[in-house]
């Protein structure tokens, strides 16, 4: 064949191609006009999001998209309260405590059922709570309070009875712990559960409002709506969510209509379409502070009497330099948080104080640090740190040495890097030099389990009850969960007290006292506090700012409470088209048409070309 | 004493070559090496596409020697926080600012530093590597040859990348590693093509001669095969520079770039990540972009002009 | 004959790089590799580190065994039976075949089908521009792929995203269907993805197009170099006609040879589209793999880039073996 043949066989491939191609945007065009209340198919809510799901076994679960799937999936004993995230009805209906204090009893529902149609009863609470406890599972093992809890039992179907050795409000919590059924996981050994993927296995059946029916790695879920779910049907068919690489390609994705709603926009994708005010049918609704950023300080010195145990066995290397309060609080001093908020968060966060975001407990301290650089340098000077070699970084007075501290920065996290550059570059104006680097999450957390690291910028999440990010500060979660190796025998009375305290009122003070303690302290720097932000299509949906949580001002789409799940509907009018441009299906023809005679046209010409070449053979 | 030459034709009349004071065998060769390069100068100031390319490639190598004394304080965002964030192009801000109000210009220059760097580093160590197998594999023949081309053949074949992701995984992410990544990925081609060079100017008399004469290896290596083969050499390694840039460009997409040390491929990481394409901030994406594609398509056209000079099989036509 | 004792050294070639890759991948995982896996194992699963546990886990991965020779052939064991371990963080307990399995299909359809295009496109265009050397049309050709060249592939894969999705809105600007929102079956399944492949597929082989480009048109520049001034001796016109097809047979085996070695690249290329177009294949998988640093899911991702390098450049000695009729009567 001639060059000129071979060129017009991939000529007429690729035409074919890309009428085929267009043909498939002329079949999005059609389906996205046509989609409706009065259609058909089943009415799909699509979620959109950059955070991959990792695993769906209730125990593993540690992100908001992992909990979003397990809370749609499982229930719990007793749910998150729309309002204020404290203990609501979930399985349970009513709860008593005894006189004494040390025996709770929940009265389970009757009407609830698992998705594979067997009744629930509260021997799959026992069984899962003992289960949980026996086996130490997951992350959510310390809602169970081991050290308090004597038994947990099934009295009757509908019967939990919860016996402690100490008086106790754990149980009503709530427990974050979600609910399997016995009668599919009982006589498994305890590895078996801990591994076990759970979907690609068939063991994704809980007793909630949603059933995961279909996982595409990588690309995306479906969770299939239960009718029969206790807490009545929801209004929508199916629960979607598409994973997308980056926010670019999910917010065009959102405009284009093709997805229902994000609660992962990049900040300043949120920001723009905010300015938009609803301008193209798409809300952004910015939510309450969901976590927090910190720069953390290596607090282990195994030198120290009351170091933490695991620090006295592992050693440390982090700089002594740092133990000293003074020097951490110019640290904190030098820091324009205002800053951060404005230029990393973009508007969508505010100043960080003390670690326990939530407003029912959150403390404003009375003296809090505010930003001077000047101060910071006068405080450094006060304390005897001077710039003794004139290199422009101050001197430990004992040691001599530079103030020079090593700090970690994540590499996956969306901004750590951005937050580390500013502050290296405050830390600089006050003499302090800091050495960055870059590391993974895996990296750093080696460090961390090594005690090798000066100071590190990492966030979290914390749980809507602040027992567990207060009791990541205590010595014994050195190695475990503490972020610093922080050891104070006088926080972890506070802690125990708090969580053995007689009245709400009480609880709340001994958890001030403790926030206070720590930010006097400084085993580390909370920076700012960040909030959600998301956005969806308000011209097709509605009925999720109802359900927003906490309230007032709330998550839309909360990964605690499943609620909007249960109300989002479709608005009565015909959805507005947010899909921008593309083909009509009459241009298409047109193109296809249009293609096929210039084909036709080159393999005729070759042809008689070709013709001709064989003439002269 | 004519002075005209034709285009294609290689030069055929020349200056006389001018005698030093002092007559020795080192002071003849620089002299024949000076008009050598004089030569091959001439011919390439004519060559258009070579000329235009080295122009280019000048005014970014200035561009990089002014980074190195330009003000760091424009990078800070502590000192710049002032500065609008994600602004549009304008008499300020030339190519507008990032997410951090930055001016996109600012990165640019500095990234030119850092690009260039790791493309010419990368590139010298994947020539030195590459020629010393390649003049080893060529020179020695019998089993070295065989072993160093079989090594050579399963480092050609290793898909770069991939290679480049698990070992930047296992090793890190900063500038040197990345420079060794680039360097070990890439120095299998110039192997291959000085080897090849090499065989070709074995079979020539002088070295028979030489080596009869009683030359040592290491005399007749650097005496003889060296100076013949080094010219190709310079013009592959001309072009796997450009390779190394681009490739230096692919890792820092993929955030395996060096975070504290801005180029050209980690701005365009950031503006990608950061939804420049969708909030319309096309100067923060494209002009890091075009810096990549004008200094590659420099490279790659001195190359190309060099190659066509110094390849004899492309001369004579 | 000949074509089997070739292909026979090519085989043997290959399963010694591959060989070599084994090795040096278990070498780089399993000896170089920085920090505990158990512990990173145990951080990943949530738990609390106890000595315990860790012990237990170093038997059931068998690092408490030496490296040399148990580790290794245990590694060449089960990499042969296709059985990679799990994934450590990205999905979690989920065997890495299995997350493999959907991967790899939309992968090569993207990579098989681009790289022919752009092979085929760019051969018959540098032919031309090698025959018809110095017009209009070979110089616009030859400035246009060197720009091609020029460009790193995923900013060529922007650019394209920016106006055939963004501007035009003619292409989504992702993924590789509408699913699960739409199921489609039949035609419209595959109208929807190649809707969805157009734009990943448009940029690849474009990437790709302008080096092949020049490197056929230098090939048959070289080749008519030589040929040409003996056969323009003969008569007129017409024998141009049979020239070109000799010229251009000779020419191919070194193009031949030149593609085979820009695999790699392709490869490269492919990881990086992939992402600017969140297209679901190997490639984004390697890089979310890179980004968790789930070394599992890691090894096997440069195993299969590198095991399908290997195959494309059997291929590609297959191609050759049957241009060059040399080969054959060897």
């Amino acid at each position: 064949m001639g060059a000129g043949r071979r060129a017009v066989v991939v000529i007429a491939a690729l035409g074919s191609f890309l009428a085929v191609s267009l043909a498939g945007t002329a079949l999005a065009q059609s389906v996205g006009s046509s989609a409706g209340p009065s259609n058909s198919g089943p009415i799909d809510f699509v979620e959109g999001t950059i955070a991959d799901l990792n695993t769906v076994n209730p125990w593993k679960a540690l992100t908001t998209q992992e909990y979003e799937v397990i809370g749609m999936n499982f229930d719990m004993l007793e749910n998150f309260d729309k309002a204020n995230l404290s203990a609501a009805p979930g399985l349970a209906t009513s709860w008593t405590q005894s006189p004494d204090a040390l025996t709770w009893t929940f009265t389970i529902r009757g009407d609830a059922k698992w998705q594979d149609g067997q009744p629930v009863t509260a021997d799959d609470i026992a069984y899962t709570y003992n289960t949980t406890l026996q086996c130490q599972l997951g992350n959510s093992l310390d809602y169970l309070v081991p050290d308090y809890t004597k038994s947990i039992e099934a009295t009757s179907p509908t019967t939990l009875v919860w016996t402690m050795n100490t008086p106790n409000t754990a149980p009503v919590r709530p427990p974050w712990v979600y609910i399997v059924p016995k009668h599919i996981w009982d006589g498994k050994p305890c590895s078996d559960i801990k591994k076990d993927p759970f979907f690609d296995n068939g063991k994704m059946i809980g007793s909630g409002p949603f059933q995961m029916t279909e996982w595409v790695k990588g690309e995306s879920w479906t969770m299939t709506a239960n009718k029969d779910y206790w807490g009545g049907a929801p209004q929508i068919d199916r629960f979607i969510v598409k994973h997308y690489n980056n926010a670019e390609a999910m917010v065009t994705a959102l405009k284009q209509g093709e997805i229902d709603y994000t609660g992962t926009p990049s900040i300043a994708l949120f920001n723009q379409i905010s300015q938009e005010n609803g301008a193209n049918g798409i809300t952004a609704h910015l939510g309450p502070t969901s976590g927090f950023d910190q720069m953390s300080f290596n607090m282990c010195d195994p030198s120290a009497a009351d170091a933490a145990p695991y620090c006295k066995r592992t050693g440390g290397t982090g700089n002594p330099i740092l133990q000293d309060v003074t020097v951490r609080k110019a640290i904190e001093m030098a820091i324009d948080k205002q800053t951060l908020v404005d230029k990393v968060l973009q508007g969508t966060g505010s100043i960080g104080s003390t670690i326990v975001p939530w407003p029912q407990y959150h403390l404003d301290p009375p003296d809090a640090i505010q930003f001077s650089i000047s101060g910071a340098n006068a405080l450094l000077d006060q304390a005897g740190y001077t710039d003794t070699d004139g290199d422009g970084i101050r001197n430990d007075p004992k040691s001599g040495q530079n103030l020079e501290f090593r700090f970690i920065l994540r590499s996956d996290s969306d901004y750590g890097a951005q937050l580390g550059q500013y502050i290296s570059g405050w830390l600089k104006q006050i003499g302090i030099k800091t050495i960055n680097t870059v590391e993974t999450t895996n990296k750093l957390t080696n460090d961390w389990y090594d005690n090798d690291y000066d100071m590190y910028i990492w966030g979290w999440y914390p749980d809507p009850d602040p027992d567990f990010i207060l009791s990541t500060f205590t010595s014994h979660q050195c190695g475990s969960w503490s972020d610093t190796c922080y050891s104070n025998p006088e926080y972890d009375q506070m802690y125990k007290a708090q969580q053995t305290a007689q009245s709400q009122q009480q609880r709340v003070d001994i958890i001030n006292q403790m926030q206070q303690k720590i930010y006097d302290d400084i085993p580390e720097i909370v920076l700012e506090y960040n909030r959600t932000t998301e956005l969806y299509n308000s011209a097709k949906w509605a009925g999720l700012e109802d359900n927003q949580s906490p309230q007032p001002e709330g998550t839309l789409w909360s990964q605690y409470t499943p609620y909007s799940a249960l109300t989002v509907h479709l608005r009565g009018n015909e959805a507005a088209s947010t899909s921008s441009g593309g083909i009509p299906a009459i241009a298409w023809v047109g193109i296809i048409a249009v293609v096929g005679i210039v084909v036709a046209g080159v393999i005729g010409v070759s042809r008689r070309r070709s013709a001709s070449d064989e003439d002269m053979a | 004493m004519k002075t005209e030459t034709e285009p294609l034709a290689p030069a055929t009349t020349e200056a006389p070559v001018v005698l030093p004071k002092r007559l020795s065998p080192r002071s003849i060769r620089w002299a024949r090496r000076r008009k050598a390069f004089v030569r091959f100068w001439n011919q390439f100031r004519r060559n258009k596409m070579g000329m235009f390319g080295l122009a280019i490639l000048v005014f970014f190598f200035a561009m990089a020697i002014v980074s190195i004394f330009s003000d760091k304080g424009r990078l800070d965002p502590t000192i710049t926080t002032n500065g609008p964030v994600l602004a549009n192009p304008s008499w300020a801000y030339p190519f507008g600012t990032n997410l951090q109000g930055i001016s996109v210009l600012s990165l640019v220059v500095e990234g030119s530093r850092i690009s260039l760097f790791v493309g010419l580093t990368a590139s010298l160590i994947s020539m030195v590597v590459g020629s010393t197998i390649g003049i080893w594999a060529g020179y020695r023949s019998g089993i070295s040859d065989v072993v160093l081309m079989r090594l050579t053949d399963v480092f050609l074949v290793l898909p770069w990348l991939a290679l480049a992701i698990v070992l930047a995984a296992v090793f890190g992410q900063n500038m040197w590693v990345i420079i060794f990544i680039i360097g070990l990925t890439s120095w299998a081609g110039t192997s291959r093509l000085v080897r090849a060079q090499v065989l070709s100017v074995k079979e020539r008399t002088y070295i028979e001669r030489s080596r009869a004469l009683g030359g040592s290896d290491w005399h007749v290596v650097t005496r003889h095969v060296l100076p013949n083969v080094m010219p190709v050499i310079f013009a592959n390694t001309i072009l796997t520079i450009a390779i190394a840039i681009l490739s230096e460009s692919a890792l820092s997409f993929l955030g395996l770039g060096d975070p504290l040390r801005p180029s050209w491929g980690t701005t365009i990481e950031e503006a990608f990540n950061n939804g420049a394409l969708t909030l319309g901030k096309w100067a923060w994406l494209l002009a890091p972009s075009l810096c990549i594609v004008l200094v590659v398509l420099a490279f790659t056209m001195v190359g190309f002009a060099m190659d066509e000079i110094v390849n004899p099989r492309i001369r004579e036509r | 004959m000949g074509t089997q004792r070739y292909l026979l050294g090519k085989v043997v070639q290959l399963v010694i790089t591959l060989f070599f890759v084994l090795t040096f991948t278990f070498f780089l995982f399993h000896y170089f590799m920085p920090g505990d896996p158990v512990r990173t194992f145990l951080k990943a699963a949530g738990a609390k580190y106890t000595p315990a546990q860790a012990e237990q886990l170093k038997h059931e991965f068998g690092l408490d065994q030496p490296i040399f020779p148990n580790q290794y052939v245990r590694f060449l064991k089960e990499t042969a039976t296709l059985h990679m371990g799990a994934s450590t963080i990205i999905y979690p307990d989920s065997s890495v075949t299995s997350i493999f399995w959907s991967r790899v299909g939309k992968s090569l359809i993207l990579i098989t089908t681009s790289t022919i295009a752009s092979i085929v496109i760019g051969v018959a265009m540098g032919i031309y521009g090698g025959w018809r050397r110095g017009g209009w049309v070979d110089n616009s050709s030859m400035s246009s792929s060197l720009v091609l060249y020029a460009m790193p592939e995923f900013v060529l894969g922007m650019i394209l995203l920016l106006i055939f999705s963004r501007w035009l809105g003619w292409f989504p600007a992702g993924g590789y269907d509408g699913a699960p929102v739409t199921q489609y079956t039949g035609f419209a399944h595959f109208a929807d993805v190649a809707n969805h492949m157009a734009l990943p597929w448009l940029t690849l082989m474009l990437a790709y197009l302008g080096e092949f480009y020049l490197l056929m048109r230098s090939s048959l520049l070289d080749v008519l170099g030589e040929e040409y001034i003996t056969l323009a001796r003969a008569k007129g016109v017409r024998e141009k006609y049979v020239l070109r097809r000799h010229a251009v047979r000779n020419a191919l085996l070194p193009t031949v040879t030149l593609i085979a070695l820009s695999f790699g690249f392709i490869l490269g290329g492919v990881i990086t589209v992939e992402i600017v177009f969140s297209y679901p294949g190997v490639g984004l998988l390697s890089y979310q793999a890179l980004r968790a640093r789930d070394f599992p899911v890691l090894q096997a991702t440069f195993l299969f880039a590198a095991v399908a390098v290997l195959i494309a450049n059997l291929i590609a000695d297959l191609t050759y073996a049957y241009l060059d009729p040399r080969v054959r009567s060897a």
